[in-house]
């Protein structure tokens, strides 16, 4: 399935093809992005990072290093 | 976020930050982590009627990044009805951080960080302040406990923790950090869901300086090694003790003999850097 995905820190959005059910965590993994230094939200909502991609979930990945 | 909440409360307690009668006045940037650090000490004023809250801005006038966290910041303290005492690199020292860097080779967050704090300190005394809250968290101060060990500046370490400063001293107001055993992402968290801010925006001066990269390498060590930020904290808290007390023995203060400012120097740091910028 399709996976959209909007990386907020480059304000890119990009769409990458991963198996129903992946974690997000192995989606950070595959795009190369440390899980201690963002937040991630599906379809709008706040969510951990263990949790499960369904068909249709839209990723959105904030960084959360802020400041000087 | 009620979670987020009990664990400031408990940490304000652990280290006795906040006492009877405190006059507060946090240091608001307009980031996520001193506006949520404003709006959870809102919470406790609330409560504890004996304390009083207020806000103090430092506006570096660095272009593309502080205007919009100023904005932020106004309109938070506007909301929920907080005092904002707004001053400037620009109005004190006749240059804005953007200025001063052009003008002199300076490393920018060093000066930056003096400068913030002299008028910090400067302007928390003035408005009578007992205690300066920043929203340092865990991530920040297990960044300066390692960033002063590679630099071998342990007594800058000693000066440092949940509560700063190694002697007492009228000129000096004390900061306490409310977020002491906050991480960078629980911060994050606690600010997006309360709908603070959505900014996240990182100063333009931090790419490739001594911060950024041991910020890489802290990340890069608790995604392999979960714990490791914690653990670091831990193990400055420990020896923190030691450090005050062989500090404190060695250490004087002095004023300023230009600005009347408490210094270890005959000559402030901001009065050094002030001299330098005369003379180009």
């Amino acid at each position: 399935m399709k996976l959209s995905i909007f990386i907020e820190k480059t304000n890119k959005k990009l769409a990458l093809e991963v198996k129903e059910g992946i974690l997000i965590e192995e989606v950070l993994n595959q795009l190369g992005i440390n899980k201690t230094t963002v937040l991630t939200a599906v379809n709008k909502g706040l969510v951990p990072e263990d949790t499960k991609i369904k068909k249709g979930d839209s990723l959105e990945i904030l960084s959360v290093i802020s400041g000087g | 976020m009620k979670h987020t909440e009990k664990k400031v409360f408990k940490t304000i307690r652990k280290f006795n930050l906040i006492e009877k009668n405190d006059r507060i006045a946090v240091a608001l940037s307009g980031g996520k982590d001193s506006l949520s650090l404003l709006y959870i000490l809102n919470k406790l004023a609330s409560t504890q009627r004996d304390i009083s809250l207020m806000a103090i801005l430092i506006n570096e006038g660095i272009h593309g990044y502080r205007e919009k966290t100023l904005k932020d910041a106004k309109a938070f303290c506007k909301k929920y009805n907080t005092e904002l005492n707004v001053y400037s690199y620009k109005d004190e020292f006749g240059y804005t951080l953007d200025q001063l860097v052009k003008k002199i080779p300076l490393n920018a967050c060093t000066t930056c960080g003096v400068l913030r704090r002299y008028l910090l300190n400067k302007y928390a005394r003035k408005l009578k302040v007992t205690k300066l809250a920043t929203g340092h968290n865990l991530d920040d101060e297990a960044q300066a406990f390692l960033m002063n060990t590679f630099r071998n500046n342990m007594e800058i370490s000693a000066r440092l923790g949940p509560i700063t400063g190694v002697v007492k001293d009228k000129g000096f107001i004390p900061r306490i950090k409310p977020f002491y055993l906050l991480t960078e992402k629980e911060t994050a968290t606690y600010a997006y869901l309360k709908k603070l801010t959505s900014h996240f925006t990182e100063c333009p001066n931090i790419k490739g300086s001594l911060r950024d990269n041991v910020r890489n390498l802290l990340n890069d060590f608790e995604k392999l090694y979960p714990g490791t930020k914690h653990a670091v904290i831990n193990s400055y808290l420990e020896i923190l003790p030691s450090l005050k007390k062989h500090y404190a023995t060695t250490k004087k203060l002095q004023q300023c003999k230009y600005c009347e400012e408490p210094s270890s120097k005959e000559v402030c740091k901001t009065c050094q850097l002030l001299e330098k910028i005369k003379r180009k």
